[in-house]
């Protein structure tokens, strides 16, 4: 084993710094107003059910529903095993006699065929709009069909239209349905890490971290996850929710039946990382898992040691600015922080009623504030509060562009759904930091990750911005 | 082996569905209309799946606007959001023309959508069109076909003066197919109006501020004067023959074709501008053909006998099934997921002229071709993206084609019809053959050029 | 061809109505359609001698690309075209999706033949849901008539279904051509019905006094016209076709409230008491 170098851990530690995380909501929809978010069905079936491998789900409900999140299930790349219908997906392809006629027999058949084809040792029934509108009960039928076919059913009302979260519906389901119905064999140490980022590199990743300290992880809701994982959930005795969803009300639920602890942590940003893995330590207590976390964070810094500093003395120093919803953007400034990179504006936005009226959040460093006053630069808006050392703001999108103006970054990043228009800033990033691209930040590792995207950034805009075509001299003259 | 020659609707589960739903070709129409904002009037998942569709096929931000409704709408119905969200749409995004289709949800519940825009307080100069759109009944090219009717009967006006220029109603095609048969067109008649006109829009980077709109589409000037037009050609048959019986109102007569995919469909296309217009055919059109023709002379021997499943929308699947039977290939299992009854027809037809025992599906889905691949391999599938999974399962190359195609980018740059559409995919489908052939020779052992 | 609605409360006798009207204007030479808006397709039960054969969504459901014409429209007496939508089993799917359906499916099938006279739309108790409002939206029925009696349900009813009526008399050309007292021996019930109408911005058309022989007709699975056809009672349905052919009274009506409906009953009562 390897003798850690104390000093040089906490020098590198010293590097770091934690940023505040903010609590708010997500914007609600409006009607007429672009919004990014899906539906319920979308939620419930996409993210809470489909990373179950062995799970077979159904659509009940129209082909389109179907056809569209079909391809909106995970892979999970070290699964042996994959069961016949996985790739596969299925609908009750309702048509119009069957909403006008009623569906319930048309998914009692579909079940049995289901069943008959590719003996899934479960179902889930997701519900799509017009279900609920026609009134079939798919839990009578889910209860039928038990009875009838010996295959657990699974009926999730999560109609699109529904105003709950379908990720809050499915994880409650699950929990009231299938969880603690069995017990398997586990590690000394079994945790339930919800997150819907672990599947894929970001698995692979974190769960390496989690095994050499010594975690088992049990369970992971809307992760890589199974129906027997589900089922032996509640053995978990640590629940650790890294999500940018509202959906503590499931972990709380099981927590409320089993027993264990719970708490929100994220795994993005070296910074983050460390302060997690160490509060799971804590929570367990034992002197050996703090040993052990000790030494993983020592080796992680230290294999990532020399890229690190090198993007880090890139960086070090330069401004960034983030005009982003609420997720992305706590992910994407603790990523910059720990690049070195001094976070000057961080504006979100959050739950608002009135269209008209934009309301985003913005907070930066005090230090920040007075250098631009001092240079002679006029604040947009009046400060609402101070906190650690940071002024918050209260102001509408046309605001924000002015506090950019003010703060001129060296790199700003919008999102597609902010549509920002900053002409400005040296380097703008609008797509590259896109979960739909399948990039993933999580774990130590992903900081290079992040750090060789955000190179490609600003090659982009050096590209785009810098080097008109060689006609264009022409073209002004003519 | 029979069973397949039905319906296909024995089996109630659904597996791997071949087909979305309407809407998602009813936003497809809209965007074909200068800056026009498609409004979906259901809940937020729906425009939010067909976005996510469209922006994989075309890699650029598409932007719905949803009416949002909620449990509450299930129960009151959605006039209020649909009030809301129009008024919004209007005042944030200024579209010139909104285009509201229905979704599952709000047809179920019943709303009346035309009853609700005639009270709705419109900004001058701007236009409303709402087309009917339940996403249980019929395929994309429904919904597309509905708004494109919806566009006819509720934007021009009456009594135009007439004169010589052609409406040219292209279908649910590429905005690169579109510029191929305008090209054609514009050959024929000085005067043009393609309705509805995705070049520019769906090929074009979506502006960045959310009040400008893309320099493409048909121009809402143009829509309202379409009774000026004398003549009419429509492509396709679920997608425009809605809206090409509508024109009836504008006193025009449009000739129904296949999409011009292949020799002879193209063939047809140009007789009938050639006709309507009572021009010539340019020497360059013939030249093109000629170079078409003598290409396929040329690699017949490879393609002769080749076997073909095709799996697209009904409108492609016709002039396709055509086109490779004409050129020897054995189109023998061809299948959509929802079409009319007269699709099934005219591919017996095509089968019964070239003498191909194939089968024919409508209602179909992936499973049923699984099965039927199963029973009798084929050399080629011919279809969307979501066969890759057959086709790696069961060792056939497929050939990416038709709406949509969300794994391969810029698909959608390349034309496949006219005569220079056809070489394209006589290119396609030979490499994605040689390449499938080519790929478990050893690297000693392979020709260099034996096939040509 | 004039395209009329006939609404009113459940059980309030309209299919007897609609059907009696519908042959005393075939027996005079007029060329007409009756579309049943009722999942229990008993709505043109008497003019074809028993219950229909076969529904637009049954047929529909069984060959969903096929649907021929002729068979979904049936030839009653008198040559009356019938056509009932058909529907859901009580307790499942839709029945107002049904309606929906059917009609637009009617009218792709081309069942609205110029040749018509008149097409009568049967619809099933209240506006519940969009879906049977579906007669009423533009394009379709033009003139409503509501049936309703003296009783208080029923004028409660009929006082709903003018709102309804309002809505889209609003923005289409939707109205109301008057209310039919289809008598139900309540005490002064005339006046009720007429000072309701008359509040209601329209007027009674036609009372139709209760009377068994309709009973009898109804055993016999026929209408009063071709069953007793020198009746009183015939003569009655005759003259509320007359009255219908001559009508040209059509308003938007103006729904009463609830407050101003009850005492308009109270008021009856009292005056019934008093003398």
């Amino acid at each position: 084993m390897k003798v850690r170098d104390e000093k040089k851990q906490q020098q590198l530690e010293k590097l770091l710094v934690q940023l505040p995380t903010n609590s708010e909501k997500r914007l609600l929809p409006i009607p007429g107003i672009f919004y990014g978010g899906g539906c319920s069905y979308m939620a419930c079936r996409g993210l809470m059910m489909s990373p179950m491998d062995d799970v077979l789900l159904i659509t009940h409900g129209p082909t389109g529903c179907g056809f569209f999140s079909g391809i909106n299930s995970r892979t999970d790349y070290n699964s042996t095993n994959k069961p016949l219908f996985r790739g596969r997906c299925f609908s009750t392809n309702m048509r119009e006699s069957d909403i006008i006629f009623g569906g319930e027999q048309k998914l009692l058949a579909a079940i049995e065929e289901a069943v008959e084809l590719f003996h899934p040792e479960a179902i889930a029934v997701c519900a799509t709009c017009p279900v609920a509108l026609i009134g079939d009960d798919i839990e009578q039928v889910a209860k039928t069909a038990e009875e009838r076919f010996g295959v657990r059913v699974l009926p999730l009302s999560c109609e699109g239209f529904r105003t709950g979260a379908g990720w809050l519906h499915g994880g409650k389901m699950l929990v009231e349905n299938w969880m603690g119905e069995t017990e398997l064999a586990h590690g000394k140490y079994p945790i339930h890490f919800m997150s819907e980022s672990y599947h894929g590199r970001n698995k692979n990743e974190l769960k390496n971290i989690f095994e050499r300290i010594g975690y088992d992880v049990v369970c992971s809701m809307m992760g890589s996850n199974s129906y027997e994982r589900i089922r032996s959930g509640h053995q978990a005795e640590l629940i650790v929710l890294d999500s940018r969803k509202e959906i503590d009300e499931v972990p709380l639920m099981i927590q409320k039946r089993y027993g264990g602890g719970f708490f929100r942590a994220s795994f993005t940003g070296i910074a983050n990382i460390i302060a997690s893995l160490r509060r799971m330590a804590d929570y367990f207590g034992t002197s050996d898992l703090r040993e052990k976390t000790e030494q993983v964070i020592t080796e992680e810094l230290e294999s990532l040691e020399k890229q690190w500093l090198i993007y880090r003395a890139r960086y070090s120093g330069k401004t960034a600015a983030f005009f982003e919803d609420v997720f992305r953007s706590d992910s994407y400034s603790a990523l910059s922080s720990d690049l070195g990179m001094e976070i000057v504006m961080v504006a979100q936005d959050y739950q608002r009623l009135e269209v008209t009226d934009e309301n985003f959040i913005l907070h930066m460093s005090l230090q920040r504030l007075d250098n631009s006053l001092q240079t002679g630069g006029k604040l947009p808006c009046q400060v609402e509060k101070i906190q650690d050392g940071r002024a918050y703001f209260r102001l509408s999108r046309n605001q924000v562009r002015q506090f950019l103006v003010l703060l001129k970054p060296y790199i700003c990043f919008a999102g597609i759904e902010e549509q920002f228009n900053y002409a400005d800033a040296p380097v703008k990033s609008e797509l590259f930091t896109s979960e739909e691209r399948g990039v993933q930040y999580s774990g130590f590792s992903g900081i290079l990750q992040y750090a060789r995207d955000l190179e490609m950034a600003e090659f982009m805009s050096h590209w785009l911005t810098k080097k008109p075509a060689a006609w264009s001299f022409g073209d002004t003259e003519g | 082996m029979k069973t397949f020659d039905s319906q296909g609707d024995s089996r109630k589960l659904q597996i791997d569905p071949l087909n979305m739903c309407p809407p998602i070709g009813a936003i497809y129409a809209a965007l074909g209309i200068h800056a026009c904002l498609p409004h979906s009037h259901g809940a937020s998942g729906c425009c939010r799946f067909q976005r996510m569709e469209l922006s994989k096929h075309f890699q650029k931000i598409i932007r719905v606007t949803s009416s949002m409704l909620l449990e509450s709408s299930a129960i009151f119905g959605g006039e209020e959001n649909l009030r809301t969200a129009v008024n919004n749409a209007f005042q944030v995004y200024s579209p010139e023309v909104l285009a509201i289709h229905t979704t599952c949800l709000s047809e179920t519940i019943g709303d009346d959508v035309g009853g609700i825009v005639k009270n709705l307080d419109v900004p001058a100069s701007r236009r409303i069109v709402y087309a009917s759109t339940p996403g249980y009944a019929g395929s994309p090219l429904t919904g597309y076909a509905s708004m494109l009717e919806a566009i006819i009967r509720q934007i021009p006006a009456r009594r135009e003066k007439k004169i010589k220029k052609l409406l040219l109603l292209p279908g649910m095609l590429n905005p690169s197919d579109i510029g191929e048969v305008a090209r054609y067109a514009g050959l024929f008649f000085d005067q043009l109006t393609v309705l509805p006109d995705v070049r520019g829009v769906l090929d074009w980077q979506t502006p960045r501020n959310v009040r400008e709109y893309a320099p493409g589409g048909t121009p809402l000037a143009e829509i309202i004067s379409l009774g000026a037009c004398s003549d009419a050609i429509a492509l396709g048959a679920e997608a425009t023959a809605a809206g090409a019986s509508a024109l009836a109102e504008l006193n025009i007569t449009a000739a129904q074709l296949t999409v011009p995919v292949g020799i002879e469909a193209t063939d047809r296309f140009i007789e009938s501008l050639c006709r309507r217009s009572a021009r010539k055919v340019p020497d360059s059109i013939k030249a093109e053909r000629t170079r078409a023709v003598d290409v396929l002379m040329h690699l017949h021997p490879t393609l002769y006998h080749k076997k073909a499943a095709i799996f697209c929308d009904a409108d492609l699947a016709v002039p396709l099934t055509e086109f490779l039977a004409g050129i020897g290939m054995l189109p023998v299992f061809v299948c959509t997921g929802f079409a009319q009854k007269a699709f099934m027809d005219s591919i017996r037809a095509i089968f019964e002229r070239y003498h191909i025992d194939g089968i024919v599906l409508s209602q179909a889905d992936r499973y049923d071709l699984e099965q039927f691949l199963r029973e009798t391999p084929v050399d080629i599938l011919i279809g969307g993206s979501r066969g890759k999974i057959l086709s790696r399962k069961l060792g056939i190359p497929l050939l990416r084609f038709g709406f949509p195609v969300i794994d391969r980018p810029l698909e959608y740059l390349y034309p496949y019809t006219g005569y220079r559409g056809c070489l394209y995919l006589l290119q396609k489908i030979l490499c994605t053959l040689q390449d499938f052939a080519e790929q478990d020779t050893l690297a000693e052992d392979l020709h260099i050029a034996e096939s040509f | 061809m004039r395209q009329i609605a006939i609404y009113g409360k459940g059980g309030i006798g309209k299919s007897t109505t609609v059907q009696n009207l519908a042959a005393a204007l075939a027996e005079n030479g007029r060329k007409l359609m009756v579309i049943g808006c009722d999942p229990k397709s008993d709505c043109t039960r008497l003019l074809q001698g028993g219950c229909a054969r076969k529904t637009v969504l049954e047929e529909m459901r069984s060959n969903p690309q096929g649907v021929k014409l002729e068979d979904i429209l049936h030839e009653g007496c008198f040559g009356i075209r019938c056509v009932e939508s058909g529907g859901p089993e009580p307790g499942v799917g839709c029945a107002g999706r049904g309606i929906i359906t059917a009609i637009n499916l009617l009218e792709e099938l081309g069942a609205y033949d110029k040749s018509l006279d008149y097409v009568f739309y049967d619809v099933l108790g209240d506006v519940v849901c969009g879906g049977f409002a579906m007669p009423i939206r533009e394009g379709k029925a033009h003139e409503i008539y509501i049936v309703a009696s003296g009783e208080l349900m029923s004028l409660y009813a009929a006082n709903n279904i003018a709102k309804g009526i309002a809505r889209f008399a609003n923005t289409g050309d939707v109205r109301v051509g008057g209310i039919i007292c289809n008598s139900r021996l309540v005490d002064g019930e005339q006046k009720l019905v007429d000072t309701f109408a008359q509040e209601l911005g329209t007027h009674t058309i036609s009372s139709i006094p209760r009377d068994n022989i309709v009973q009898h007709a109804e055993i016999h699975r026929q209408t009063v016209i071709t069953y007793a056809p020198d009746s009183v009672q015939a003569e009655i349905y005759r003259s509320l076709g007359t009255a219908l052919e001559n009508n040209t009274t059509f308003t938007i009506p103006t729904p009463l409230t609830q407050e101003r409906l009850e005492e308009l009953f109270m008021d009856s009562i009292q005056f019934n008491n008093k003398y």
